[in-house]
């Protein structure tokens, strides 16, 4: 059995509970780090061997649903995704996502997030209605096609990359990264037709134009969604679409199959039951 | 006006700009640059170039040009850093900018005009 250096890092968290805080303060907890140990392990030893009352968001603890997104030593990160040793700190700082008000602890409030990303519309439009309704079959896109957007469909709504904007920062009016990048992400979709309703949608005062590209995002996020890229490619989607473009045609209905498969036999039963 | 014009109208107006700058920048302050392709204007400051160039129906033209040109350049860079830091107050920006505009526009050209045709 190899043997694991144990090394004791101070763990600073902010604390806040708005029944009887009137400002967040800081909590220390001395926690034992080892090779491979993550800020949400960390926070889970805390949680149940120094302080029970801290309260964090956590789900699948492998940095796909999005729900640990904490400001960890001034940056936003998935906390299941961030382990303490790559860090390389004697004192891991933990803090509740910037630019989100805070609902106790470590929790923030993000349903800023999820409006402005319900704003846009964020499915599938598509001007034949009764296919919309009474899908008889599915839509056909090449693996080029599915290129073309790909990267921003793996967007798992963390909140870093709204955490980490500058613009959403100083404009709490601002769409944000988040849905201006999955705004990209359907209206470049080959399967959407939705471009002339969503653009209009961002093309608004605190929207589209108000990002500056200051690439934060990008940098922040834990996918590689890139959502910087998304933002840039749009605006010159709004601009094409006044100075001249061809407008793309929704994906048609994939052909049904021509041949279909022999069905193989069904094999006898090696067991026999009496 | 949806913001993709008035975008557009940036990009636009900051290439001309240039252009524009270029030679306003060459003919004030680069007199020994233009002396070095034998091109000897003078003095650009000096009384008899500037009513020179003030009866010149194609500097007039210019000018006025290249002042509403860099005003919307400028003034719009302006209303897009005043309303993301008072974003409740877009509205006020907008207005007080257009009108910023407007005066500078209509003093701007009542100058050099008068000068013209005089």
């Amino acid at each position: 059995m190899s043997h694991q250096e144990l090394k004791i890092v101070k763990f600073r968290v902010q604390r806040f509970d708005p029944v009887q805080d009137r400002k967040p303060y800081f909590g220390e907890y001395p926690v034992s780090s080892s090779k491979g140990m993550t800020v949400l392990d960390g926070l889970f030893y805390i949680k149940e061997n120094l302080d029970s009352s801290l309260s964090f968001r956590t789900s699948c603890r492998m940095g796909i649903c999005g729900s640990c997104g904490m400001l960890i030593n001034h940056f936003p990160r998935l906390a299941c995704h961030t382990q303490v040793e790559e860090l390389r700190t004697e004192t891991v700082e933990v803090r509740s996502l910037p630019n989100f008000a805070i609902i106790k602890d470590l929790v923030p409030d993000l349903m800023r997030l999820f409006e402005k990303h319900k704003y846009i519309r964020p499915y599938i439009l598509r001007s034949d209605a009764q296919e919309v309704e009474t899908p008889s079959g599915e839509f056909s896109q090449s693996p080029q096609e599915l290129d073309d957007y790909l990267q921003f469909s793996y967007c798992i709504k963390c909140g870093c990359c709204l955490a980490a904007c500058p613009t959403s920062a100083t404009d709490s009016a601002f769409l944000g990264p988040h849905a201006l990048a999955q705004t990209y992400r359907y209206c470049s979709d080959s399967r959407d037709d939705g471009t002339k309703q969503r653009v209009p949608l961002v093309d608004s005062t605190h929207g589209l134009w108000r990002c500056h590209f200051a690439g934060a995002c990008s940098e922040a996020c834990p996918k590689g969604v890139d959502p910087a890229l998304g933002i840039q490619l749009l605006k010159r989607k709004a601009v094409l679409g006044v100075v001249g473009g061809k407008a793309r045609k929704p994906a048609p209905l994939a052909p049904p199959l021509k041949e279909q498969k022999p069905k193989l036999p069904v094999p006898e039963l090696t067991i026999k039951r009496s | 006006m949806r913001e993709v014009y008035l975008w557009i109208l940036q990009l636009v107006t900051a290439v001309v700009v240039f252009f524009l700058l270029a030679t306003h920048m060459v003919l004030m302050h680069l007199k020994e640059i233009l002396n070095f392709f034998h091109i000897d204007i003078g003095e650009p400051t000096s009384w008899t170039s500037m009513i020179q160039r003030a009866s010149s129906g194609y500097w007039l033209a210019f000018y006025i040009i290249f002042l509403i040109l860099v005003l919307y350049h400028g003034l719009y860079g302006l209303r897009n850093i005043l309303i993301e830091l008072t974003p409740a107050w877009s509205r006020q920006v907008n207005g007080l900018v257009i009108a910023l505009g407007v005066v500078a526009v209509v003093l701007g050209i009542y100058a050099p005009f008068k000068l013209f045709v005089s």
